[in-house]
């Protein structure tokens, strides 16, 4: 990608919350009203530095996705033991 | 003597109740007298079932007469309004959810109480959707910390903490996502259980964030929150993340403790600045070592990570809950929580998948830290109540958000779904007033809390360290007075 900030660290730190929200807001939620403005940015912002802080951890080589709220159910028996 | 000391526990209740020497109807009515006088003034309660109470009383009644034995018999409780109460609108401390439909039946943990025995008596205060540390809410007011009106009880359950505090009733139903039982324990001083995640069924419970989502019991003593726990136990498939697990069922007297070794930890939980914080930790380490045990410092380095993830994920599910709202009705919400669902809706996904791999991670850090430690000692909160309406805190040398951050210490527990009880420490200041601090008062309230930590699935052992801490008066809740005049 053309300026690509070349890694997740890197775009870290070029996360620019008030552009991000000016950008983003509109296609997600509409204008922001002007009376939320400032709390949903400094809130965005805290966000931002928490995100710092997950990305700041190495992560084991065996590390993968974890689904935390995914239970696969079964719906009953399966066609081959039926028969 | 003051009001106060004249209330009675739940477990005195119990075995009064059992005894016939007292019977449920007798306690319900002194539970609803008392809520009656209080509660205009402490705000704990957003509804109070007479009637029901009443009904219910004299069905316990009539099954002692039977020679039926109730662990919780008579005893007076009151739930979080995020548990269903049948014929009632859950409201989660929201103006929003005015307009939803009754509950069709009782949250599965207050079914399971008045199994027992206990008598639901109402419905407590709480923050918007429980997204929230203070206590404070737009639509229903805030809870006022029974210790000092003008104090915050800390959220978000605030009416849960308020309730028991204030000698109300004496077990309350709690929610905890990231220290909601917890920091309000510690504020009002009281006891407060964040049992492992997925033990307890969250069954009829308006959610929050279904990845950190907890249920639990508060109370006065370490004794009714054993009782409740107890008898809250067991599976239910209702609840896709309640584990399927036998009843492990608490008794504190049991041979566990003999030599348990303490992990006091450091680092995140230990910054210079939260000095008294920090020093209700050192005190309970230091009587736990003169009973005998092992105390050593440790740390979990991925504390902080841990936290952040926490918030992430929190922020993250939340919002996604309440989109439809934040389109539709966003002025309808309080708007402390508004902002932070709004803020929450618009976060990259990879943020949010990135902190589960991290909360995978520091849970596997862990796990690796029980191989050393039985238990771990963590303060609750960095500081007392802070005042109501307060924005900001000190912390590092900035002001930082109160309501983000009075979770500093519980968040990191909560997201690696540790069992937790939170026990109450009455500060050394602690003199006991004569009459409730009335809402021109200044001084602090009087508690702090330790977190007594312990790996998933080991509420036994929090408990038993809990109950050696109160055998030796280093923990202790006490009622706050109960009126103005007495």
């Amino acid at each position: 990608m053309p300026n690509s900030p070349g890694n997740e660290k890197a775009a870290l730190e070029a996360f620019d919350p008030k552009a991000y929200m000016d950008t983003v807001a509109p296609m997600i939620l509409g204008a922001l009203d002007a009376r939320y403005y400032e709390g949903v940015l400094a809130n965005l912002a805290t966000a931002h530095d928490m995100a710092k802080a997950v990305y700041a951890i190495e992560l084991d080589a065996d590390s993968c996705d974890f689904a935390g709220v995914f239970t696969p159910m079964a719906t009953g028996p399966l066609i081959s033991q039926d028969s | 003597m003051s009001d106060s000391d004249s209330v009675v526990s739940g477990l005195d209740i119990a075995s009064a109740v059992a005894a016939k020497r007292l019977s449920a109807r007798e306690a319900v009515i002194t539970s609803l007298d008392r809520i009656d006088a209080l509660n205009p003034l402490v705000n704990a309660f957003t509804a109070i079932h007479r009637d029901r109470a009443l009904a219910r009383a004299q069905a316990v009644d009539q099954q002692v007469q039977n020679g039926q034995q109730l662990p919780l018999a008579g005893v007076p409780f009151a739930a979080k309004n995020l548990f269903d109460i049948e014929d009632e609108i859950t409201l989660a401390g929201s103006k929003i959810n005015q307009q939803n439909a009754v509950a069709t039946t009782d949250a599965l943990m207050i079914k399971r109480l008045e199994a027992a025995g206990g008598v639901l008596v109402g419905a407590l205060n709480m923050g918007e959707f429980a997204y929230d540390f203070t206590g404070e809410n737009q639509h229903y007011g805030d809870c006022c910390n029974p210790w000092n009106l003008t104090r915050m009880t800390g959220g978000s359950s605030s009416g849960s903490g308020a309730a028991l505090a204030s000698g109300m009733v004496p077990l309350t139903l709690g929610s905890d996502t990231n220290g909601s039982i917890r920091v309000p324990s510690a504020l009002c001083g009281t006891y407060g259980l964040k049992p492992t995640y997925g033990r307890l069924p969250r069954t009829g419970t308006y959610p929050f964030c279904d990845s950190l989502d907890h249920v639990g019991p508060m109370a006065r003593s370490l004794g009714e929150l054993v009782a409740a726990y107890n008898v809250m136990q067991g599976f239910d498939a209702t609840d896709h993340v309640c584990v399927p697990r036998q009843l492990d069922l608490v008794d504190v007297q049991s041979s566990v403790g003999k030599a348990l070794r303490i992990g006091v930890l450091q680092g995140y939980f230990a910054p210079q600045e939260f000095d008294e914080a920090t020093q209700v930790v050192a005190d309970c380490a230091k009587a736990l070592e003169v009973m005998g045990l092992a105390v050593d410092g440790c740390e979990l380095s991925l504390a902080q990570a841990g936290r952040s993830a926490a918030f992430l994920i929190t922020n993250i599910e939340g919002a996604s809950l309440h989109y439809e709202k934040i389109l539709r009705r966003v002025d309808e919400f309080d708007s402390d929580t508004r902002d932070r669902f709004i803020a929450g809706s618009l976060l990259p996904a990879a943020w949010y998948a990135r902190a589960q791999r991290v909360r995978r991670q520091y849970a596997k850090e862990a796990a690796e830290l029980f191989r050393r430690f039985d238990a771990l000692l963590a303060p609750a909160t960095p500081i007392r109540a802070p005042l109501r309406g307060q924005k900001t805190m000190s912390m590092g040398g900035n002001e930082v958000n109160v309501r983000a951050n009075l979770g500093y210490f519980t968040q990191p527990i909560s997201c690696i779904g540790l069992p937790v009880v939170c026990a109450p420490v009455m500060q050394p200041d602690f003199v006991k007033p004569k009459a409730l601090q009335s809402a021109s008062a200044t001084g602090a309230t009087p508690s702090m809390g330790v977190q007594i930590i312990a790996a998933p699935w080991r509420e036994d052992v929090c408990f038993k360290v809990a109950s050696m801490l109160a055998d030796a008066e280093v923990t202790r809740s006490e009622v706050a007075p109960g009126s103005m005049q007495d």
